[in-house]
């Protein structure tokens, strides 16, 4: 039961921007725009779900037209295709587009008249966990439905403004900040905010967070994870935390039971990409996820191209709706999610159980079988003095076990961590550990606990 | 199953986009999303308990009543405002109660006393204009366009409640002076959505020519005077009027009455929703989508219903509509007395927490008095005209301040002694009294410049009327 448990949020203050008119508040335009779409979200995410599929395809309709007009790749690959008579058969017959696709094929994948409407155009770089980078092309109106979707996830989560944001990320520096920064303080009066990178040390992250004592955490889920573990080993409290929110990486099952024995709060994750914006969001009742079908299309599939069924775990691909300077089109972003039934919240919009991670975050064993295993602290703190460890499938029976403990282990600690790995592998791997001064964290901070050679030695990534 | 209609309308794919191939969800023009933004906050406000509306409408009278004592001489008269400005929250309702109602006449005589030296930035235009509602005696009031902006909201937000079509055809008949077809409904819809056509007749053009327009326009939607529509709905109820597309009829600037409503569903099998609004004090009471009867739009004012003694009316009590409109810093009005008459209902089973008004009954000029005491608000339009009187093509009853009655009426012909016993033996047994009634054939019953007709007018005031 958690101890800090999350409060009804009070009505958030608007802004207003007219002197004199204190509520209801009349913002500025930029603001209109994100309440419009806020509006149109709020009735939306009732519809049933082929209601909302119907107006998805009106939408891809408009992004095809434009793709197969002005981008070079779309012209080549879509000629002929028939777009006023689109259905979802054909529009799951068009290819897919890779990763590699994406990396190689910049120029390709531009738009060559995109409409002065939808506002400045940006390039953004995603290294991914790969190294190597995808340059991506996006619009202000890209950008207009990230922040509204930012501002759905906060309002479904009922979050209080009025508390203080703690922020440890990638491209930050330390700092103390007024309010909690757009989009938020765009629309609503907020609390303080507070931000850290998140290369800094974990003790001094911990540090920082108990002296800032925020009501609300975002950060890397990884890191948040490692965060929890630490709190717990040091027995402090973070008396004001009222909920934990991740991003950036698939979120292990146990951590959120790790932050709960923590802090006594509840985690609530997103899953988005830099190239596609918000893909899900999870529920405000419920731990899984909500596709963000008004901005995007995902096709979970399986190895044969089939869209998968409920319960079956499958390739994420995503068509984003809105983005007319570099349109991506059924573009397979290497992570495999798992599909949901129909939630009980009501919402039309579809449901993934699990974002499970990356494709070479996958355990390929030797009979075949797939799976994204987690190996938290908690299996191996009583086996071995472990500080830190990577699991890397070098084959498919040979795992290497790279990790950074307090001193060497003794022979019956290694082979008590052997078969802890094993059993969270689920397979009697044959396991090389090797203690190493150091693991370093990957450019982009995310962190993988375990990584897969023989994934992507056979499927990429 | 999801029925088109509201923000559904055209599949949801019918918002206006002001950006190339965004279509869904929409990026509607500024204005448009403006008037969205708000119906966001009003999305919201409407589940809202009283006393948490209550704490946001203080909030935002407290700025106005900033405003109001720093600019508007009327307010700077009186030291009650500026003190009620210095009262902590917890004492600001109970002495809100305590400040003085603002009646017509005040506000006739006050005249540009009400109105502000000066506005804040961003409030926009000043416009002015006069109503005199159907009494003769003009008020002239100031609005901003703020205040408009509200308006338009608030009117946005009766469409959506109603669900209604945008895409479909819309038809008008009322005070203004053009005619003919235009590509939209008009302010607000067209500001947010790619609307249907709409048809516009002025009101005083003959019923001949309303009925033959309607004919010829066979609209979804027809928006119009009750008066004016119950005599449409007589023509059509007679056969003579079908309009085999019409979903819906809407009202505005008179009393409905139930039995109007039975006509319009009769007659073409539609449903009335009605809007209880003025010129002055703006769009005041919805009716309500679940039941049929009003919220109070308590975001855009505060609506309150007192006894005669001053005091809130409970539920099933009839008392005066006395309103604080919240956001026109052109020309506040405060504790303003419509000269309305609301009866106050229980909570709603909408589970939306505006207040609840079960019937809007009129002005104080529609109701009777009777010599004892007593008062109603007659219904006279329920009475079988066309059986107590066959040439009979209009009527009004007017009560003198000696509280005798005047049929003046409008026929083909001067009324038979039959026809006079009749209709007194009626009106009369209707009226539960036995008052002297005259009775007074005109060429033409003046019309409102708004082109309203009651049917019933008292020239007793109130301090004269009610009961000691």
């Amino acid at each position: 039961m958690p101890t800090n448990p999350t409060k009804a949020a009070c009505e958030p203050e608007m802004r207003s921007a007219v002197p004199g008119i204190v509520w209801p508040a009349i913002g500025s335009d930029a603001s209109a725009h994100l309440q419009s779409l806020l509006f149109q979200l709020g009735h939306s995410q009732w519809l049933p779900a082929e209601c909302i599929r119907e107006r998805q395809l009106d939408q891809l309709k408009h992004l095809l037209r434009h793709a197969t007009t002005s981008v070079p790749h779309y012209a080549g690959t879509f000629r002929g295709i028939d777009i006023d008579r689109l259905d979802w058969a054909a529009f799951q017959s068009l290819p897919l587009l890779r990763r590699k696709e994406l990396q190689t094929g910049f120029d390709a994948l531009k738009s060559t008249s995109i409409p002065a409407s939808h506002g400045e155009v940006v390039e953004g770089r995603t290294s991914g966990s790969t190294g190597t980078p995808v340059r991506f092309l996006q619009t202000a109106v890209s950008q207009l439905f990230w922040n509204a979707l930012t501002l759905r996830e906060h309002l479904w989560h009922k979050r209080d403004f009025s508390g203080k944001l703690a922020a440890i990320r990638v491209k930050v520096d330390e700092g103390r900040w007024p309010d909690w920064g757009a989009p938020v303080a765009m629309l609503f009066n907020t609390g303080s905010g507070a931000t850290l990178n998140v290369r800094t040390d974990v003790e001094k992250q911990l540090d920082w967070l108990i002296s800032e004592n925020p009501d609300y955490l975002i950060t890397h889920a990884s890191n948040l994870g490692v965060l929890a573990e630490l709190t717990l080993r040091r027995g402090v409290q973070l008396p004001k935390l009222r909920q934990a929110r991740t991003y950036s990486e698939a979120l292990r099952p146990d951590l959120r039971d790790t932050v709960r024995k923590a802090w006594g709060v509840e985690v609530a994750d997103v899953y988005s990409g830099e190239e596609a914006g918000y893909i899900a969001l999870q529920c405000p009742i419920c731990e899984h996820y909500h596709v963000q079908s008004e901005n995007l299309l995902v096709e979970i599939l399986d190895e044969s191209g089939r869209p998968c069924e409920p319960g079956e775990i499958g390739r994420v691909v995503i068509t984003p709706l809105h983005n007319f300077a570099m349109p991506l089109i059924r573009y397979e972003i290497d992570d495999y999610a798992e599909v949901g039934n129909s939630c009980p919240c009501g919402r039309g919009l579809p449901v993934l159980t699990r974002i499970h991670g990356r494709r070479r975050n996958m355990i390929m064993l030797p009979d075949g079988r797939r799976h994204w295993p987690s190996f938290p602290v908690i299996r191996y703190s009583g086996i071995a003095p472990i500080c830190q460890i990577r699991i890397i499938q070098r084959t498919l029976t040979r795992i290497e076990a790279i990790y950074t403990a307090e001193r060497p282990l003794s022979a019956g600690e290694k082979q008590g961590m052997v078969k802890a790995i094993q059993e969270a592998l689920g397979y009697p791997f044959e396991v090389d550990m090797l203690m190493v001064e150091d693991i370093p964290r990957p450019a982009n901070m995310k962190i993988e606990d375990i990584v897969s050679d023989v994934a992507v030695a056979r499927f990429g990534g | 199953m999801n029925e088109p209609g509201g923000i559904d309308s055209a599949g949801g794919m019918g918002l206006r986009t002001a950006v190339e191939g965004i279509a869904w969800p929409a990026i509607v023009p500024d204005a448009g999303a403006h008037l969205l933004a708000l119906n966001l906050q009003l999305d919201r406000s409407q589940w809202w308990s009283l006393e948490v509306m209550q704490q946001h409408q203080f909030k935002q009278l407290r700025a106005l009543l900033a405003h109001a004592v720093a600019t508007v001489p009327h307010y700077q008269r009186d030291d009650a405002y500026r003190d009620w400005l210095c009262c902590p929250d917890e004492d600001a309702r109970t002495a809100f109660r305590e400040l003085p109602l603002l009646t017509r006449r005040q506000a006739q005589e006050a005249g540009k006393a009400l109105y502000a030296s000066v506005l804040p930035d961003h409030h926009g235009m000043v416009s002015e204009d006069e109503t005199s509602g159907s009494t003769g005696v003009p008020l002239r009031y100031r609005t901003t366009s703020v205040a408009g902006f509200f308006w338009n909201a608030i009117a946005l937000r009766e469409h959506l409640w109603h669900r209604r079509d945008f895409a479909a055809r819309h038809a008008f008949i009322r005070s203004r002076d053009e005619a003919g077809l235009a590509p939209t409904w008009g302010l607000p819809s067209n500001l947010v959505f790619a609307c249907g056509e709409s048809a516009n007749l002025p009101i005083r053009r003959p019923l001949s020519e309303k009925r033959d327009w309607l004919l010829a326009m066979n609209p979804h939607y027809l928006m119009t005077t009750p008066s004016t529509l119950r005599a449409l709905a007589e023509i059509a109820f007679e056969g003579g009027l079908p309009l085999p597309r019409l979903r819906e009829v809407r009202t505005v600037g008179e009393t409905v009455t139930d039995s109007l409503r039975q006509l319009v569903h009769k007659a073409w099998g539609a449903g009335l929703v009605d809007i209880y609004s003025s010129s002055e004090c703006g769009l005041l009471a919805l009716q309500c989508p679940q039941t049929g009867h009003f919220h109070a739009q308590s975001e855009w004012a505060v609506v309150e219903v007192l006894n005669p003694q001053g005091k809130p009316c409970a539920p099933g009590d009839v008392g005066r509509i006395v309103v604080s409109p919240l956001h026109n810093f052109a020309m506040p009005l405060v504790r303003y007395d419509t000269g309305d008459f609301a009866e106050v209902g229980e909570a709603c089973p909408c589970g939306r927490g505006l207040p609840r008004l079960t019937r809007i009954l009129g002005r104080h000029r529609n109701r009777l008095f009777l010599p004892d005491g007593d008062t109603s608000w007659p219904n006279l339009s329920s009475l079988p005209w066309v059986d107590l009187a066959p040439s009979l093509h209009r009527f009004q009853l007017l009560q003198r301040r000696d509280h005798s009655l005047l049929l003046r009426y409008e026929a083909g012909q001067v009324f038979s002694p039959d026809e006079c016993e009749r209709v007194s033996r009626a009106l009369l047994a209707h009226l539960r009294c036995t008052l002297p009634l005259a009775f007074e054939r005109v060429q033409a019953l003046p019309l409102s410049n708004a082109g309203k007709l009651e049917d019933f007018i008292t020239e007793i005031d109130a301090a004269q009327g009610t009961r000691p």
